[in-house]
């Protein structure tokens, strides 16, 4: 009676609840699961190490409103149930450094520059590398799909950090060709303009780059794995010995096929692109997410931290339920009975 | 006349891995002669090379699977197929759907998953007649479909939205909507239940009838090949050991292994225990010597172990490879 | 077993390469016993000396020697590579076993919660965690690490055990009266051995990417030099601006070649125990 259709969308939006769920309550958890951590004291004595001389009721008095700011009032079962609340409401309360600038406006002007660059390098380097990826597993003997294997063999496993820094080494300064960070070039008020929009397209190419080349790197030996799988199934057999064209092969008997694991594989990844992302955006100083939660490191910001962290696990959740959606699109044996 | 010849044909596979080589004798010396408007059964354990011979036949020979020695040939009259050894060198030849088609194993994944079957049909007529207008192709598909009793919203539809017996009648639909002249059948029914499989072989029949084709059918099952074949063949361990028309196969069976396989199928009102053959079939790696037969035949002789014997012609259109009736052996000693 | 090693050291180019990048890089940890400095002492050489005979790999700019620095550097980064693989292997395999033999509802609930903790951003959230614990000590960063790491190789183990699960010898383990516990752990073992020895070099790649990524954005404890924490305290004092170049390059070379050799190492590996792939590579 129930169509499957529906049910597989009812199973993947509970899946990105339970996702949310388990992200809130293991961040909740495990600090206190650690005995002798206290980020209150932390951050008093972080102001006393600057050197000044601190009234006893001052202290007390920061104590006070630090532990109101880092939600630690009351039992620890009342502490969970307002973590909810703020997650749910999407209010992180102010910024520690940037007191009174609420968090979630922080975080809002930060996100546009992170998903452009986030959006762009996994949609490109997903197709590239699929695409890629499929055409050398098909024609695996062929030579120049040897090269491309053992260049991404080598790639592969390069961190994101270490990428970006050999991209910014090299491009930057031994080929002085690209500006060392930034968004866009200082002094440019962001407009619709096309000085503006180059501008924004040179500083973000390197980070681009960087994100793109580590992406094509795993999609394409994924990929080609799933290939050499697929050309051994049944109807890939079957339709070689109908004479169909290799083209037609290739294309809607082979890689839509081998795509389906890969579009899943990407759902799953996502979290891992996004944690590349903001590393990334570290090396480049490019001003996203990244770049915010490394100030807010450096600033000893624990609202803007746990913020963006919260932010960061609803929006990879909602991110990967997107993929699961789309996923019927391509699959037809999810779509029908 | 003869449509088909298999002529001595010796097809392994080879495996090489990580330094370690193993060969499958999956298809050795075999030799057949199958005649146009016939239809002709291969009958066999699994695992016997059945699957292999087929293979071969089809032209769908690739690594690990290599043709050794012996050519298969068919012959159409104004054109012929080649596949075999020449110099050293493989040469296959493009043996088209529209002469010879097959029908596999396992029609539960033959079709692709994210096609729906217009598209699959489409695809095939789009490789063969290039020129066809996409309204000549629907009228063509819409027909052929019509004539085998298939209803023409199956077009619409995605495999596994088909049920068993359906996509088996997809796959005989693609098989014979060029009218070929040689059509393989590999286990056609072994997955359906018995009655689809009755209708599914009524259906390969009519086409027979009506098209004057050859049917070369593999199964393990006698009693189908009883129902629809004009000759058997019988394979044991990769080679034919015996090959006679149907009624001289069920009534006068010559080969140990045969007699065997005769005994096993159960007719109604004989209650008797029914024999099963002793041991095991061979691993196709590590043959026995001799007589592959031999280590489970009740009447091995001494040259069973020795030799092999020879598929020669012990009755008028009959083949037996034993020494019990022929004293000839395949390396042409006696 | 050591016929497998020597198989896989002839055939396998790959093999051969990260078995004997390994060994170098764990020859070269284990030089730290015989260094002589203190690792945590500072400023017992001149600064700033490029690479020389004096000084192989240069020194720094807190007066360290850069190449016994890296001994033990490496050394720790190893050690805690291999604890955070060996808990999380822990935690995959309990949660694959009875997964995949138990099914129902229990399996839906942990693959669930499974699939939650792959599809997690880590970085925001170790971040976090770090900044609220403070000083961790290197074991209990490991611990933390572990209970992020163990979903996707749980995943592979279930896999596997559902097909072992269709097997004869499942069946008559259980008309026999095995229990379950005693069926997943004694029996299925053996197989799953092959697949976990696979997922701990990954594991390892993965943590110990982490470890650099978490140390370089200053939170790891800076004075137990690991690869992140010497390109931590590099960026620190502006290594690449000021030229001292070999500071930078030293760990970043030796953890290219550390994760080169683990991923080769684990390709090859799960390579050699996939049946498929074995038979798909032979050659007539």
């Amino acid at each position: 009676m129930k169509n499957p259709f529906i049910i597989y969308i009812i199973q993947r939006i509970l899946q990105c609840i339970v996702v949310i769920f388990i992200g809130t309550t293991v961040t909740f958890v495990i600090p206190r699961l650690v005995p002798s951590t206290n980020p209150v004291e932390t951050a008093i004595a972080r102001a006393q190490m600057m050197g000044q001389y601190t009234d006893p009721k001052a202290v007390d008095e920061m104590r006070r409103v630090l532990k109101k700011l880092y939600g630690l009032e009351g039992t620890t079962f009342q502490q969970y149930i307002r973590y909810w609340g703020s997650v749910l409401r999407g209010d992180f309360g102010p910024s520690f450094s940037s007191f009174p600038t609420p968090v979630m406006t922080l975080i809002r002007v930060s996100l546009s520059w992170t998903a452009g660059l986030l959006l762009l390098t996994t949609i490109l380097s997903w197709i590239i590398g699929t695409l890629l990826g499929g055409l050398a597993g098909y024609f695996s003997e062929k030579p120049w799909a040897r090269i491309l294997e053992i260049f991404t063999n080598a790639i592969r496993p390069i961190p994101y950090y270490i990428m970006a820094l050999l991209m910014l080494i090299l491009f930057s300064y031994v080929l002085p060709l690209f500006p060392r960070g930034g968004a866009f070039a200082i002094g440019l008020t962001p407009t619709f303009s096309w000085q503006f929009i180059r501008s924004v397209i040179i500083h973000a190419f390197l980070p681009a780059l960087s994100l793109i080349v580590v992406g094509i790197g795993g999609w394409f030996q994924n990929m080609r794995v799933l290939v050499s799988n697929v050309i051994r199934e049944d109807y890939v057999v079957y339709a070689e010995t109908l004479n169909i064209s290799p083209q037609d092969i290739l294309y809607k008997y082979v890689i839509r096929n081998a795509a389906l694991p890969q579009l899943t594989g990407l759902a799953l990844q996502l979290g891992m692109i996004f944690s590349g992302a903001l590393i990334t955006e570290v090396v480049f100083n490019y001003p996203g997410l990244g770049f915010l939660l490394y100030t807010g490191i450096l600033r000893g910001d624990y609202s803007l931290i746990m913020g963006i962290t919260f932010f960061s696990i609803v929006a990879i959740a909602v991110g990967a339920l997107i993929i699961d959606l789309l996923y019927p699109l391509f699959d037809p044996r999810v779509r029908y009975t | 006349m003869t449509v088909l010849q298999i002529d001595k044909i010796k097809a392994y596979y080879k495996i090489n891995a990580y330094g370690n080589q193993r060969t499958v004798k999956a298809v050795d010396n075999v030799s057949l002669e199958i005649e146009e408007d016939e239809t002709f059964g291969i009958a066999g354990e699994s695992s016997c090379g059945k699957s292999t011979l087929i293979k071969v036949i089809s032209g769908t020979i690739k690594p690990p699977l290599t043709i050794i020695e012996g050519k298969v040939i068919y012959n159409f009259g104004d054109e012929s197929i080649y596949i075999g050894k020449v110099n050293g060198q493989e040469e296959i030849g493009k043996v088209t759907w529209e002469k010879v088609s097959y029908i596999p194993q396992s029609s539960m994944s033959v079709l692709n998953p994210v096609m729906k079957v217009r598209d699959i049909f489409y695809d095939l007529l789009k490789s063969h007649k290039k020129t066809m207008e996409k309204e000549v192709f629907n009228e063509t598909i819409k027909e052929h479909l019509n004539s085998l009793g298939l209803p023409i919203e199956v077009l619409d539809l995605y495999p596994h939205q088909l049920s068993g017996g359906m996509r088996q009648r997809v796959i005989i639909a693609l098989a014979t909507i060029f009218r070929p002249k040689v059509i393989l059948a590999d286990e056609p029914t072994s997955a359906l239940d018995v009655v689809v499989q009755q209708s599914v072989l009524q259906l390969l029949r009519e086409i027979q009838n009506e098209n004057k084709n050859t049917l070369i059918l593999v199964s393990h099952d006698m009693s189908i090949l009883a129902n629809i074949a004009n000759r058997i063949g019988i394979m044991y361990a990769g080679k034919i050991v015996e090959v006679a028309k149907v009624k001289d196969i069920f009534e006068n069976p010559m080969h140990p292994y045969t007699k065997f396989l005769i005994n096993s199928i159960p007719r109604i009102g004989d209650k008797s225990d029914r024999l099963s053959i002793p041991g095991f079939p061979p691993s196709l790696a590590d043959p026995p010597n001799g007589c592959r037969f031999h280590p489970r035949c009740p009447y091995v002789m001494d040259i069973c172990k020795e030799k092999s014997p020879l598929l020669c012609e012990v009755a008028e259109g009959h083949n037996v490879a034993c020494f019990l009736t022929s004293e000839e052996s395949e390396d042409g000693k006696y | 077993m050591f016929n497998i090693i020597k198989d896989l050291f002839k055939f396998d180019g790959r093999f051969r390469f990260s078995i004997i990048t390994l060994l170098c890089i764990i020859l070269f940890s284990l030089l730290s016993f015989w260094s002589p400095y203190d690792p945590s002492s500072s400023y017992y050489v001149p600064s700033n000396i490029p690479p020389s005979a004096k000084y192989l790999f240069g020194t720094n700019s807190r007066g360290q020697d850069i190449f016994w620095m890296m001994t033990f550097a490496i050394k720790n980064s190893l050690i805690f590579g291999i604890i955070t693989a060996l808990l999380s292997r822990i935690l995959s395999i309990f949660v694959g076993l009875i997964s995949g033999y138990k099914g129902g509802i229990i399996d839906k609930v942990l693959m669930s919660i499974n699939d939650s903790f792959i599809v997690l951003p880590l970085l925001p959230i170790l971040i976090l965690l770090k900044f609220i614990i403070g000083r961790m000590e290197l074991t209990t960063l490991a611990l933390v690490m572990a209970v992020f790491g163990w979903s996707w190789d749980a995943r592979l183990i279930r896999s596997q055990v559902l097909s072992l699960r269709e097997r004869d010898f499942t069946y008559t383990s259980v008309f026999s009266g095995m229990g379950t516990l005693k069926i997943t752990f004694k029996e299925y073992f053996p197989f799953i051995i092959p697949i976990v020895l696979a997922t701990t070099v990954n594991n390892m790649l993965w943590s110990l990417g982490m470890e650099i990524t978490l140390a370089i954005l200053g939170l790891s404890t800076v004075e137990i030099p690991t690869i992140g924490t010497t390109i931590y305290w590099a960026n620190q004092h502006q290594a690449l601006i000021s030229g001292i170049w070999w500071w930078l390059t030293f760990p970043v070379i030796i953890s290219i070649f550390l994760f080169l050799a683990l991923y080769l190492l684990s390709v090859s590996l799960s390579e050699y125990l996939d049946p498929r792939l074995r038979i798909q590579q032979a050659r007539v």
